[in-house]
């Protein structure tokens, strides 16, 4: 379904060249979960963004983005825009960055529910407050006209996740969903995700620095450094027979806990 | 103060003494502090008329002018500081930003009198100066507004200028911010067109600061505006404190600063109530929900 | 170095190099020509005569030199006064802070264009006392500036590390913190003197500051105002050169800016 070959983002800083994404591939089937670990400046949120199509147009994208055999790269921007949220889905890092702070939840649910089905504001509402219930966010119907201020972070990493929902993308791209939340927020917002992954039948990319919580989810592992793909295989195989130095390190990372 | 040099110095004395000018500085601001609160802001030295009528007098005309400018400054900076954020360092942005540097850099009063070279002298479009063409006073209502409206174009145009040049710039550097943040990504990502994202989202964000700004900026407006109504002799408070500058009318001045000071806490006032309407996390905080 | 600092640097300096050599110059700016009348810019009046037959050119450059040095010194005293009330009010904190940041409040809602002119009626109007009020009352966006650079230089480590080995409160604020408050100081000063040079021009055009027949670009337009139709040379020049030399102080100002603040650059650099 998705398929990336050779990925290379260059940007321009100050007369300076950063090689952000150094010549990625890998490939997403239908209904698959991939997860691609990495620390910051690994280059792996920029590779998602280049496949949204929304990094600056300062950036220099070099090989190819893949979907359903279309090439995205060269595809119109209008084009592009109905592939946005409607096929590929993308959550952020920070959940009330995200959500614009001087319009209700229910305004920036339905503008987007309108957006991608033809719907009545009514029955968009109904349906916003459906999602909002199924996240369990509690008392929806009138919680639905609050500011993104009112909620806590999970609340709205939630409320993020409902409004995605709504368009029934076939991926889902995570960027760090849960590295702003605390760990018990952490906990439910991940098995929320999972939830939704098997009934809406998603393809997922799931982007973390945490290895331990990718390796629980995820079919594939990709792990990022300084722009390579350093390694990629199955969690088994990352964990048992890891290849590459700097997997190696990470893996070590993880704290153990014994007695 | 203009005196009669025929006047004997005995009279002077009395005249001195009547109006309280032997009392030292801070006593004559401390008297002149009772009488305001009493609501009697004095008499005019140079007409002797009180000076709240002359204030009253003038004050349609100032606030005719400041209020016009100040909703055109805001109707021409918001879409061209929109404008430059969005397309920052094209052409579009650079030229637009060094024609905003030229309307700080030019004098004001310089640019009023260049309009009047200009547009009256040369090309005899507006009136040099004033507020109504005397041969008018018995014209129709309409005709009225219409010529009153010529008279305003100038300096208007003048203080619009001035303005525009200095608001456009917080405009255009909070646009930027906000087209920097995770909300305008997360619209994109979701595939919203550009058009809404500027209009509805990105717009209603960069109302906020430049409510603030203005606030701000009101004060150099309101003194600059003097100015202008001094050149172009419009009728306003501007010109009469200006005048009284010049004569040495004291009460009118003191009543002019008074009056402009309280305009200037009434906008910022108007500015911080507005403000705290328009921005959600101000008029409902949060509750603090557990997650 | 973009095409506006090439223009500002060659433009301020070639105006200042001019106003300071031109007294070594024997001619008289304030010559008066008794049968002259104003004549346009030509070969050997390069900006024209005025009404009383004085070169412009010449007298543009007196002006010059009025302009800079009001800049100059009106800046200077209200970056000592803004200054050093905001280093004290950042540093001190507390219940001084606050009155003096409400003083700071009262004050800038003040029209202070109105209140200058008011003091210069009052006093005998000179290049002096133009300065020393424009300075007076110019000196608290400055203390707003260093106050926020000195309450957030305050918490960081290396202050601490000072006051561990015991160094006197003085030195901290003076020796330590001082010199990290400067850029933004640096920038308001440039963008400052342009604000001088056109209050000193305004001033000078009401006949409140330099008094003539010394030259002042201020009183240069306030002559060229009987003349407006049949000379307007004389009152287009000493505008012209008005707004370049404000618009050079505000590129430089607004260059120095972006030069010294990391964060001005606005980038996007994308997270990883």
């Amino acid at each position: 379904m998705l398929v990336i070959r050779n990925l290379d983002v260059k940007f321009n800083v100050n007369g300076t060249s950063v090689h952000a994404v150094n010549g990625i591939s890998y490939d997403i089937s239908p209904g698959q979960s991939m997860g691609i670990v990495g620390e910051s400046g690994s280059g792996k949120s920029v590779s998602a963004m280049a496949i949204m199509g929304l990094l600056p147009s300062s950036a220099q994208i070099n090989g190819d983005i893949r979907f359903h055999g279309q090439s995205l790269r060269s595809l119109p921007e209008d084009h592009y825009r109905k592939i946005r949220g409607k096929k590929i889905g993308y959550i952020f890092q920070n959940p009330l960055a995200a959500l614009n702070p001087v319009f209700t939840i229910a305004n920036q649910m339905i503008e987007t529910i309108q957006l991608h089905h033809d719907l009545s504001k009514d029955t968009a509402r109904e349906l916003a407050i459906d999602l909002l219930n199924k996240v369990k966010i509690v008392d929806a119907g009138r919680r639905i006209d609050d500011y993104p201020h009112q909620f806590s972070l999970g609340m709205c990493q939630r409320i993020m996740i409902a409004m995605t929902l709504s368009m029934k993308p076939e991926l889902l791209i995570a960027d760090e969903p849960t590295a702003s939340l605390d760990v018990t927020t952490q906990k439910e917002i991940l098995e929320l995700m999972d939830e939704l992954k098997e009934e809406y039948n998603m393809a997922m990319m799931f982007i973390s620095h945490d290895l331990a919580v990718v390796s629980e989810r995820c079919d594939t592992v990709g792990v990022m450094h300084l722009g390579h793909m350093v390694e990629m295989g199955t969690p088994k195989d990352i964990f048992t027979s890891p290849k590459n130095e700097y997997t190696k390190t990470l893996i070590d990372a993880i704290p153990k806990i014994s007695f | 103060m203009y005196m009669d040099p025929t006047v004997s110095q005995n009279d002077l004395e009395q005249v001195r003494k009547n109006l309280g000018l032997d009392q030292p500085l801070l006593i004559q601001y401390v008297l002149w502090l009772k009488q305001l609160l009493q609501g009697n802001l004095g008499y005019s030295y140079v007409t002797g008329k009180p000076v709240i009528q002359a204030i009253l007098e003038r004050l349609p005309a100032t606030l005719l002018l400041s209020i016009t400018s100040l909703i055109m400054i805001l109707l021409i900076t918001f879409p061209l500081g929109l404008l430059c954020g969005y397309k920052k360092d094209t052409w579009v942005d650079d030229s637009i930003t060094i024609i905003s540097f030229l309307g700080l850099s030019i004098p004001t009063f310089w640019l009023g009198l260049m309009f009047i070279l200009f547009f009256s002298l040369q090309l005899d479009w507006f009136p040099t100066s004033g507020f109504l063409d005397p041969m008018l006073l018995d014209a129709s209502w309409v005709q009225k507004a219409l010529n009153i409206l010529t008279h305003m174009m100038l300096p208007l145009l003048t203080i619009i200028i001035g303005g525009v040049a200095g608001l456009i710039r917080y405009n255009r550097f909070s646009m930027i911010k906000i087209l920097a943040q995770d909300y305008i990504a997360s619209a994109r990502a979701r595939g919203l067109t550009e058009r809404r994202i500027l209009f509805k989202h990105a717009l209603k964000n960069a109302l906020l600061p430049i409510i603030t700004i203005l606030g701000l900026d009101l004060p150099s407006l309101i003194s600059g505006s003097f100015i202008i109504e001094y050149i172009f002799s419009w009728p306003g408070m501007g010109q009469l404190g200006v005048q009284a500058v010049f004569q040495r009318d004291y009460p009118i001045l003191m009543a002019t600063i008074f009056f402009s000071s309280i305009l200037i806490i009434l906008g910022n006032l108007l500015a911080d109530v507005s403000y705290a309407y328009a921005d959600p996390r101000i008029s409902r905080p949060s509750n603090g929900d557990a997650a | 170095m973009t095409p506006k600092l090439w223009f500002s640097i060659s433009f301020l300096g070639g105006l200042a190099i001019m106003a300071i050599l031109i007294p070594l110059l024997p001619w008289d700016p304030n010559a008066i020509n008794p049968q002259a009348m104003p004549q346009p810019p030509s070969w050997r009046h390069w900006f024209g005569t005025d009404d009383l037959g004085r070169d412009i050119f010449l007298r543009s450059l007196y002006g010059a030199r009025i302009s800079l040095m009001v800049g100059f010194v009106s800046v200077g005293i209200s970056l000592l006064i803004g200054v050093t009330i905001g280093l004290l009010s950042g540093f001190i904190g507390g219940l001084v802070d606050a009155i003096i940041m409400r003083l700071l409040d009262v004050l800038m809602a003040l029209p202070t264009l109105f209140l200058i002119l008011m003091v210069q009626v009052t006093l005998e109007p000179s290049i002096f006392n133009v300065m020393v009020v424009i300075g007076v009352t110019s000196w608290m966006g400055m203390a707003r500036l260093v106050r926020a650079e000195v309450l957030s230089i305050k918490e960081r480590a290396f202050v601490t590390a000072c006051r561990s080995r015991g160094l006197p409160e003085k030195t901290v604020l003076f020796k330590h913190i001082l010199p990290h408050t400067l850029n933004p100081v640096i920038v308001a000063a440039m963008l400052g003197m342009g604000g001088a040079i056109l209050v000193e021009s305004v001033l000078s055009f009401l006949g409140l500051g330099v008094q003539p027949p010394h030259a002042s670009w201020g009183n240069m337009l306030e002559n060229s105002l009987g003349f407006l139709r049949d000379a307007p040379w004389m009152a287009l020049i000493p505008g012209i050169l008005i707004t370049l030399t404000v618009l050079s102080l505000n590129f430089l100002g607004d260059g120095l800016w972006l030069l010294l603040d990391p964060k001005a650059k606005e980038n996007h650099v994308s997270h990883s």
